[in-house]
């Protein structure tokens, strides 16, 4: 037996992990996408950290210093009880963005498995669920966001469960999509002839090339998750009070004298909102930029 | 071909039977019925009762699902218990704001997103790529209440170009076609554009990806190669390949556009399906729900048959057997 | 296959559909005839009437506003709350106080010129005793037993029980045309919701759903003194989330947004409108579910109120210098049964006082963990709100903070009004799975408890008392209060009732209800606008620059 050259190791090294290098370097070539890198980078470690610093809890009220404008000792000013609208913008982005991540990882989960199952297996298989999702798809949202909700109780755990239940069709159509195309191409058909197993195809082959989307699809879930969030809370079904979301927060904004006068309210969780949404969007599409390099100059 | 379509029509009558199953079953676990809100101290709950049995019978709900198919075949959709008019009617009246506001909002952003998605695909990297990129974000980077409370702000209350609310003006009920088409179009400028702005990106990302794709593609490095200039390799051969695709995301909109018109319809004031359907979800008006939540099921399921049966017509590497 | 022609084919099918949906934009009128509308035409904005302008089985505001235009009852109320005539010239009451008979005035008409007479009377009475009946005057259809018209004026109604309150419940509702509702079954009364004939100074002009109520001034109105100085009359559906500016932009003349702070704020700082405010007779309230085993001991109910500042509550939600009250008791100020509030506990914000009650029942933190327990229970408790309002989610978030510093755990739980409703009312006893709900009530003019809130016999499935409370004294003053025809005596009964009610909180009321409404300054005529006025009554008196 013959140990390999060092440089032989580095290059085999290289080689396995060089598409995602490639990636890697395609993306920091992306200006717009590194930037929006940063500034979620920001957005998530402020999130986690301001709350631990500040002298306030997002629950503590100071009827006394309610409707307080920015000012040194309230950062982002008070809202109407005189709750600290600064460590409720950070809290409620922990909580925003925690949501998403929750409901992102459990319907790429679902979706994953089930849209591997129908585009490998095809078939039966494939004709089950393929209609199963459409019948997701095709629910009244929120019906049965009110009837779950009354059901298992109104908390956050349902409202990940909910929406991941509820948005999995799309990532499993989606790595379905791929896997469909994927089966065709002559490596694949290659694997079979050899009498490769199933298993092997499927997480040797086809997996690594469909991660791809997949990545690209959290990113963008993220995203959609938060909307959601923000839309849910307008119809009254996101988060329970006092617990503050961003869609929480920006409600403030319904109000015609709190939109013209009290900027404070709802400036900074539009903002906050506003620039998660557009580099969770913008990453994503440089992902996608950065992983298809038949999209390269 | 031709089998795969007759084969997905009629696997729509099981996926539509299964959604109106589920649904029935939803309702009948929802809490709180027809009579729940009726906050009147002089009706006692024998009362109650008697009103709530006549509005709304209590039966399995497997019942009423056999009942409503029957009826339903028969051209009767139910009765909506608020208004006292059958459902038909109700939906009736909400409708064409719907179907107008999303087709306005589509064309929009079809007109808006597919040039910007050409333009930023044929410079990519460029600054005006850049620059198109993240201002077709922005609208989706807003939440839609939030975008129409703002425009609404500058456009109707610091402006006053645009009216705050409705659809029409009753002043004009009388006039001729063409200055009430008028006024429906100033009363949707607002709302269209707060949900069109929204799918102005996904036109945009979509044509400039399905671009890119197009344009690295061997024949237009051969039309290239010919000689062709510029502009003729990207507007005639590359543009009406790469148009295929995007002619397949209208089917997949359309639905998704109707269901979320209800904040751009609550903020503007609007009659439409989709905050009739919240009105229906609030007030447990279960016949209206179930109506609109029928119609909108179905409207999904052929949308999404027409997208899928252009999607394996335009692409080659997809076999449908 | 020819996949070319199938694109395009599918491609104009999908442009074709979507076509279809819209090209013809009239189809979303709801029906009713074409409006004609001038400068000389009050505009209301609203959001949410229905369409229902049948004064039997309308069940909203707005549509109630339409009904109370177009119709005319036999009675109505004054600006104090008290009975006055409106169709009726004059109504005697039987020795037995069973029954009512009333004489109505000359020359009635309807608004097609026919008269209107003791028979268009009992027809309207008559089709809400109707077996298949279904619609939101049940309980007026149970509270009369009999109906006999006497001649042409005259016409006699027979009540089940005899009440104080029976002419003010039952005799207010629109008057229907006997000929033009002519229906063999309820879906033929139900056809002619948007084609309303009755009395009133106004008639329907056209409609759409969604969008406006378009009225005009009835020609052939039977009441010359009151009748309209305007043109019209036109409801506009603006969201709550709009009204303002459109009230701003001079879209409308008046509108009611609800009654908070910002709202006050933002009227009184237009220059175009101005703020008519009044107290409701109203409240909105807290409910116990008092056969949880701590909330059953008043002293842990009373502690809770202790440790809830309210005033701090009404200062944010409502602002300080507009009519809003701290809730007492179950009677509204507005009433004359509202008793002295010197007999009354106001629960000023005292946390060392909470603390020391529930010291005293038995209710202290045994293991240490910051809340308290009481037989081994933790002090946890699940407060019910509803999002359609902002009120309960200020209270709650400032009980969150305040209750915590007391050691009792709160858990804030929303839900969708009619969950709300289903969970602390329709549910049987015992399965009422909340400690806490809050609510706003509209009260009627008469202060009669019975079947209310805190009707110890209203205590069931789909009954309004949801606290599980009984008091044999409160009870036996509900009943006596039936009994007394005489006001002053009648209000001893109810203020002894009132104080009881105050301090065994089986129900908390947390303030009185105010009611804002912004208004237009080219509209005169409005501004006495009041508890018992609302602008329909005014509509005679309305003119506009």
């Amino acid at each position: 037996m013959t140990t390999l050259s060092r440089n032989e190791q580095i290059k085999l090294a290289a080689k396995k992990d060089s598409y995602w290098r490639g990636v890697w370097r395609r993306l920091k070539q992306n200006r717009l996408a590194m930037v929006s890198l940063v500034i979620l980078a920001v957005i998530i470690l402020a999130c986690i950290f301001v709350p631990m610093f500040s002298g306030y809890s997002m629950y503590q009220t100071a009827p006394a210093e309610a409707n307080q404008a920015p000012n040194p000792a309230h950062l982002l000013g008070t809202d109407k009880i005189g709750r600290d609208l600064f460590v409720r913008l950070f809290y409620g982005g922990r909580i925003s963005l925690g949501v998403a991540v929750a409901v992102t990882a459990l319907e790429c989960v679902i979706g994953v498995i089930l849209g591997s199952i129908s585009g490998f297996f095809g078939g039966l298989a494939d004709t089950i669920i393929m209609r199963i999702s459409e019948i997701f798809m095709s629910f009244p949202f929120l019906m049965i966001c009110i009837t779950l909700q009354s059901v298992f109780g109104n908390s956050i755990p349902t409202l990940i469960v909910i929406l991941a239940v509820l948005s999995w069709p799309s990532i499993a159509r989606i790595v379905r999509g791929q896997i469909l195309s994927l089966r065709e191409m002559d490596y694949m058909e290659a694997c079979r002839a050899l009498g490769i197993s199933n298993k092997q195809q499927i997480f040797k082959h086809l997996f690594p090339n469909v991660l791809a989307y997949i990545i690209v699809y959290v990113t963008l879930s993220m995203a959609s998750v938060i909307l959601t969030e923000t839309s849910l809370s307008f119809l009254g079904l996101g988060v329970n009070p006092p617990t503050p979301t961003w869609g929480n927060l920006i409600q403030e904004a319904r109000n015609l004298l709190v939109l013209q006068q009290k900027w404070w309210y709802w400036v900074p969780p539009g903002t906050a909102i506003f620039l998660t949404i557009l580099c969770f969007n913008i990453l994503g599409d440089g992902l996608r930029d950065a992983i298809d390099p038949k999209m390269q100059k | 071909m031709k089998n795969y379509i007759i084969r997905r029509l009629l696997q729509i009558i099981p996926v539509f039977l299964g959604i109106l199953f589920i649904l029935f079953f939803i309702v009948d676990k929802a809490p709180g019925g027809i009579t729940s809100n009726i906050m009147d101290p002089k009706m006692t709950p024998e009362l109650k009762a008697a009103l709530k049995a006549k509005l709304d019978p209590d039966l399995p709900f497997y019942v009423k699902f056999w009942n409503w198919l029957v009826e339903a075949a028969h051209g009767n959709f139910g009765f909506s218990q608020k208004h006292y008019r059958p459902v038909l009617d109700v939906i009736k009246d909400n409708i064409g704001c719907t179907f107008a506001l999303s087709l306005i909002a589509m064309i929009f952003s079809m007109l808006l997103g597919i040039p910007a998605g050409i333009i930023s695909a044929t410079k990519q990297y460029s600054h005006l790529d850049n620059f198109l990129t993240v201002f077709s974000l922005i609208g989706l980077a807003f939440p839609t209440f939030f975008l129409g409370l703002l425009l609404l702000k500058v456009f109707a209350v610091d402006l006053k170009w645009l009216p705050s609310f409705g659809l029409s003006d009753p002043k004009l009920a009388n006039a001729p076609f063409f200055t009430r088409l008028g006024d429906y179009a100033y009363h949707l400028i607002l709302p269209s554009l707060v949900l069109g702005l929204a799918e102005t990106a996904s036109f945009m990302r979509y044509t400039r990806s399905s671009m890119l794709e197009v344009i690295r593609s061997d024949y237009i490095r051969t039309a290239r190669a010919k000689g062709l200039s510029e502009k003729v390799v990207i507007y005639k051969h590359a543009f009406r390949n790469a148009m295929i695709p995007i002619i397949t995301l209208i089917g997949f909109r359309i639905p998704g556009l109707i269901s979320g018109a209800v904040m751009t319809e609550t903020i503007f004031s609007l009659p439409g399906v989709g905050k009739l359907a919240v009105e229906a979800t609030t007030t447990r008006n279960y016949p209206l729900l179930i109506g609109i939540n029928a119609m909108l099921t179905l409207t999904t399921l052929f949308a999404t048959l027409v997208a899928d049966l252009l999607y394996a017509a335009v692409d080659p590497r997809i076999k449908y057997d | 296959m020819n996949k070319k022609l199938l694109v395009s084919a599918l491609s104009s099918v999908l442009a074709l559909s979507a076509l279809a949906g819209c090209s013809n934009p009239t189809a979303n009128t709801g029906g009713g005839t074409e409006p004609t509308q001038g400068e000389q035409t009050l505009r209301f904005g609203l959001s949410g009437f229905e369409g229902v302008f049948d004064p039997i089985l309308s069940d909203n505001v707005y549509d109630n506003y339409v009904c109370s235009l177009i119709f005319e009852g036999l009675i109505t109320n004054d600006p104090t709350g008290e009975v006055a005539m409106k169709l009726a010239d004059h109504v005697d009451l039987s020795e037995d106080k069973l029954t009512y008979t009333f004489t109505l005035k000359d020359g009635i008409k309807f608004s097609d010129g026919t008269p209107c007479t003791a028979e268009d009377v009992a027809f309207t009475y008559n089709t809400i005793k109707e077996p298949d009946y279904a619609g939101p005057r049940t309980a007026v259809g149970a509270a009369i037993a009999d109906i006999k018209v006497i001649d042409e004026k005259t016409i006699a109604f027979t009540m089940t029980d005899p009440s104080p309150a029976n002419l003010l419940n039952n005799f207010t509702y629109g008057i229907m045309s006997k000929d033009h509702y002519a229906h063999s079954n309820f879906e033929e009364l139900a056809a002619l919701n948007d084609k309303p004939l009755g009395t009133g100074p106004v008639v329907l002009d056209g409609w759409a759903a969604k969008q406006y109520v378009s009225m005009v001034k009835n020609e052939n109105y039977w009441d010359a003194e009151n009748a309209l100085k305007i043109d019209g009359v036109l409801f506009q559906n603006v969201e709550e989330d709009a009204i303002l500016a459109a009230l701003q932009n001079g879209e409308i003349d008046f509108c009611q947004p609800a009654a908070k702070a910002e709202n006050v704020e933002a009227v009184e700082g237009m220059d175009n409108a101005h703020l008519v405010s009044y107290l409701a007779n109203g409240y909105t309230f807290m409910c116990f579910n008092t056969t949880r085993p701590t909330l059953s001991d008043v002293k842990v109910r009373q502690a809770l109120v202790y440790a809830l500042d309210r005033p701090s509550f009404l200062q944010a939600e409502y602002g300080s210098d507009q009519l809003v009250s701290l809730g007492m008791c179950p009677i509204s100020p507005t009433s004359w049964a509202y008793p002295d509030v010197s007999d009354l506990n106001a629960y000023s914000y005292d946390l060392e006082k909470a603390a020391a009650l529930l010291d005293e029942a038995g209710c202290v933190d045994t293991d240490g963990d910051g809340i308290r327990e009481m037989n081994g229970e933790p002090m946890h408790l699940r407060w019910l709100v509803y999002p359609e309002a902002t009120w309960p989610g200020t209270l709650s978030g400032m009980a969150y903070d305040s209750w915590k510093q007391i050691g009792v755990d709160l858990e804030i739980v929303q839900m969708d009004f009619n969950t709300v409703a289903a969970t602390a009312m329709d549910a049987e006893p015992g399965q009422k799975d909340f400690d806490i709900y809050t609510m706003g009530f509209s009260l009627s003019i008469d202060p009669d408890p019975t079947g209310g809130l805190f009707d110890a016999d209203a205590y069931s499935a789909g009954g309004f008392n949801a606290s599980g409370f009984r008091d044999d004294r409160s009870q036996e003053l509900i009943k006596l209060g039936l009994q007394e025809f005489d006001q002053e005596k009648r209000a001893e009964i109810y203020k002894e009732w009132a104080a009881r009610q105050n301090e065994l909180v089986p129900t908390l009321i947390v303030a009185y209800r105010s009611e804002i409404w912004g208004i237009n300054n080219r509209v005169h005529g409005l501004d006495d606008i009041g508890v018992y006025t609302d602008f329909t009554q005014l509509i005679s008196k309305v003119t506009l620059d």
